[in-house]
């Protein structure tokens, strides 16, 4: 197979899955699952789309060329999971002190 | 695989010095997308924060406000137009012509002009519903938040529509492919946050 066409069917195999989990997530609000289950389902249909695109729109793989770019990636993730995490914590702490 | 440079799509050795050179600007561009990502980050998290019974300090909640039908449709159209942009990029990385890129961003920018047409019609109902952002905590997370995407949004239709002049003038400039690569990232990077908008905001919201 030709470069080009591998290229293009990258971008086509992300395209059409993440349709698909779109769909899933959304198919849970319109069954109207009990709510632990849909917010598992829509969880679940998030993170693999964002892998999903990750690896087929923008090319993020565990190539060892680019470790420092991974690297600013997963520092970046590890900052937010920081300030999320510790926000609702604090809040959700403070909530249930009212 | 082997001549991988940098993150995102990359040129390849058959662009010569423009695949070298690419490779700090796009680190940089790195930087900024992951800079971005922190301000999203806080954003969803105060946004998590007032979602809740008291957040919405009385006022209307997501049941009442959000029409999943056209948080649908701009999904969709969002998706869509993540496929035509990188195809715009295969089309100058494979050198397919100006033309052909600049019609796959033709498409992109449609595609993204069908989504902010569709949020703002959402944000106008919304606020012809008593649902405005001084209303309750919950509303001004969600305005700030949906908000600056759609920003960000209008703002990639200036620099897509500015890509097609640039490809238009001088397509074979390096200058040009790398600020189409940046473009791509800029876009499908909206994408990524559309995907935490859509499950934290919407779906979530009427789960």
């Amino acid at each position: 197979m030709s470069e080009f066409r591998r290229d293009v069917l990258r971008y086509l195999v992300g395209a059409v899955l993440c349709a698909w989990l779109t769909l899933a997530a959304f198919a849970a609000i319109i069954l109207d699952l009990p709510r632990t289950d849909s917010m598992a389902v829509i969880a679940v249909a998030a993170i693999a789309q964002i892998v999903v695109q990750l690896f087929c729109f923008l090319h993020i793989d565990l190539n060892r060329r680019q470790r420092e770019d991974l690297l600013l990636i997963l520092f970046s993730i590890l900052q937010l999971a920081i300030m999320i995490g510790g926000t609702i914590w604090v809040m959700t702490d403070l909530h249930s002190r009212m | 695989m082997i001549h991988r440079l940098y993150p995102g799509l990359n040129l390849g050795p058959a662009h010569g010095d423009d695949h070298a050179e690419a490779e700090p600007v796009i680190f940089g561009f790195w930087v900024f997308l992951m800079s971005d990502l922190i301000t999203f980050g806080i954003l969803f998290a105060t946004y998590a924060t007032s979602a809740t019974t008291m957040g919405r300090a009385g006022g209307p909640g997501p049941a009442e406000l959000f029409n999943l039908g056209s948080v649908a449709l701009q999904t969709g159209a969002l998706l869509a137009s993540s496929l035509t942009c990188g195809l715009a990029a295969l089309a100058v990385k494979h050198r397919l012509g100006s033309g052909t890129a600049v019609g796959w961003l033709i498409a992109t920018m449609l595609l993204g002009t069908m989504f902010l047409g569709l949020e703002l019609r959402d944000f106008h109902q919304m606020i012809g519903a008593g649902a405005t952002p001084d209303r309750s905590a919950w509303l001004s997370s969600y305005f700030a938040l949906v908000g600056l995407h759609g920003l960000h949004i209008s703002a990639g239709l200036i620099w897509a529509a500015v890509m097609i002049g640039l490809l238009h003038r001088q397509p074979e400039e390096g200058r040009t492919k790398q600020r189409l690569l940046m473009f791509g990232l800029y876009w499908h990077f909206l994408d990524l946050i559309w995907i935490g908008i859509l499950s934290v905001v919407f779906l979530a919201g009427l789960a």
